[in-house]
């Protein structure tokens, strides 16, 4: 900061090694420092006014409940907003919804009074004659959700419990828990309005239903397991029988081919020690072709003169082998006699 | 929704709050309000004879106190922008650490408005026509 004033005096050697030299503090009622720069460049108190932290340390006294809830309770946001108007919090006009979810939080709320209410008052038949048409709607609407909810959970209980007996007829099973449950829901919808009339009835036929259900599911699972136990005994037996038919038929065709019956055993369990028809096909056509070449070459055997035994008459071989020297004395000794 | 986060910054800043500010003790090549000016030099070695010899904080020039005390005090080695203020280089700036509340809510509402100094100092009258 520089100024156009004229410069009276030049300062040099300032010192502060005698008694009392200091630097001062002062203020503007003294017409602040003599140097002209009567401000403070710095003020590190992050820049807040007494005012303004004030402010911000309301902000945490006065955190709303639904933040609270959400906050400290890992709640969700519209569960913590119910919960928070049930516990009496109203909410700030500036914090009202725009659109229909305040008309959703009040629907809710409304039904959750109505059952706190009910639940309070001595006469429950009196105190139902008093709520309007809106509020006997929320109030089903609100228990058709929670015994749906419980039906599911108990639902969800059994097939648990009974799927480790039922892995093999796993879709069959689930098709009668769905079946079986849902006729269930439809009784306690029909019992709503003898739910009614008193705590303690309401919550015996509740448990009634659930028993009601449970049985029927358990029923259905038995009758399921024995149809399919049946079935497979018969596809076993039906296997058995093809099997059986199958090993007949191959063992005729060996034994068609092969005649001897020393051999015949071990051929016929080795046709039957292959699997696939195809393999034994091939191994019967094979055994064919060897039965046939054998039966040839017997024949060829029988008929060839190599293998017949050939013996030599003495009467032509000694007419035949006389020399001329024997034919001689023959004729001398013929002569003599 | 009003944000909590806010909430424990805040709740931070007022236990951690410095109560330190920071004045110009003296500028060089300008005049100050008694008509007085000083070089840059000169104001260096009057920033290192307070450092090494005194370090002493008073209050309005009457009274020893103990309501503040010296953090740093410097010359600045080039001009620089502090807050929203031009300081030139060779400008002497002095921070306080502020003890006292009182004293401190004086700082911060600006009552208490800058740093001057007492000490001794050898003078030379400027000639009219030199200026």
């Amino acid at each position: 900061m520089t100024t156009k004033t004229k410069a009276k005096r030049v300062l040099k050697d300032v010192t502060f090694e005698h008694q009392g030299a200091h630097i001062a503090l002062v203020s503007k009622e003294q017409g602040g420092p003599a140097n002209g720069h009567d401000y403070a460049l710095v003020l590190k108190s992050n820049g807040f006014s007494k005012e303004a932290i004030q402010k911000m340390q309301q902000v945490q006294v006065t955190l709303e409940l639904p933040e609270f809830l959400r906050r400290f309770f890992d709640m969700y946001y519209t569960d913590s907003e119910v919960l928070a108007r049930l516990m009496g919090y109203v909410p700030p006009e500036s914090n009202v919804d725009e659109y229909d979810s305040e008309a959703w939080y009040t629907e809710r709320l409304q039904s959750f009074t109505v059952m706190k209410s009910l639940n309070e008052s001595g006469d429950l038949l009196k105190a139902l004659a008093l709520i309007d048409e809106n509020e006997y709607l929320a109030l089903l609407q609100d228990q058709v959700e929670v015994e749906k909810a419980f039906a599911k959970l108990d639902a969800e209980k059994k097939e648990s419990d009974s799927s480790a007996s039922a892995v093999e007829s796993e879709n069959s099973t689930n098709a009668g828990v769905e079946k079986s449950v849902e006729p269930s829901g439809s009784k306690v919808r029909k019992s709503k309005k003898e739910i009614m009339p008193t705590k303690n009835e309401n919550t015996a036929e509740v448990e009634m239903i659930e028993k009601s259900a449970l049985v029927s599911v358990q029923k259905a699972l038995e009758d399921k397991q024995a149809e399919l136990e049946k079935a497979l005994a018969s596809i076993a037996q039906f296997e058995a029988e093809r099997k059986e038919a199958v090993i007949k038929s191959k063992t005729d065709q060996i034994t068609s081919v092969v005649k001897d019956e020393k051999i015949q055993a071990a051929i016929v369990k080795a046709a039957l020690s292959l699997e696939s028809d195809d393999d034994f096909g091939a191994f019967l056509a094979a055994i064919q072709a060897m039965a046939s070449a054998v039966e040839t070459s017997q024949e060829f055997v029988e008929k060839s003169a190599l293998f017949q035994e050939q013996g030599a008459s003495t009467s032509d071989v000694n007419d035949s082998q006389d020399s001329a020297v024997a034919r001689v004395l023959k004729a001398r000794l013929a002569k003599k006699v | 929704m009003k944000n909590n986060e806010n909430t424990v910054q805040i709740v931070k800043a007022v236990n951690e709050e410095l109560k330190q500010a920071t004045f110009i003790v003296l500028a060089p090549e300008e005049v100050d309000l008694h008509g007085d000016i000083i070089s840059e030099n000169e104001v260096r070695k009057a920033c290192y004879n307070f450092n090494k010899y005194s370090n002493q904080a008073n209050l309005f020039h009457i009274t020893k106190t103990a309501t503040f005390e010296f953090a740093e005090s410097y010359v600045s080695p080039v001009d620089f922008v502090l807050g929203d203020v031009l300081v030139r280089k060779g400008t002497w700036l002095a921070t306080v650490q502020v003890l006292d509340d009182n004293l401190w809510e004086l700082v911060k509402s600006g009552e208490v408005n800058g740093l001057s100094i007492g000490a001794l100092a050898s003078i030379e009258e400027v000639e009219p026509d030199d200026n």
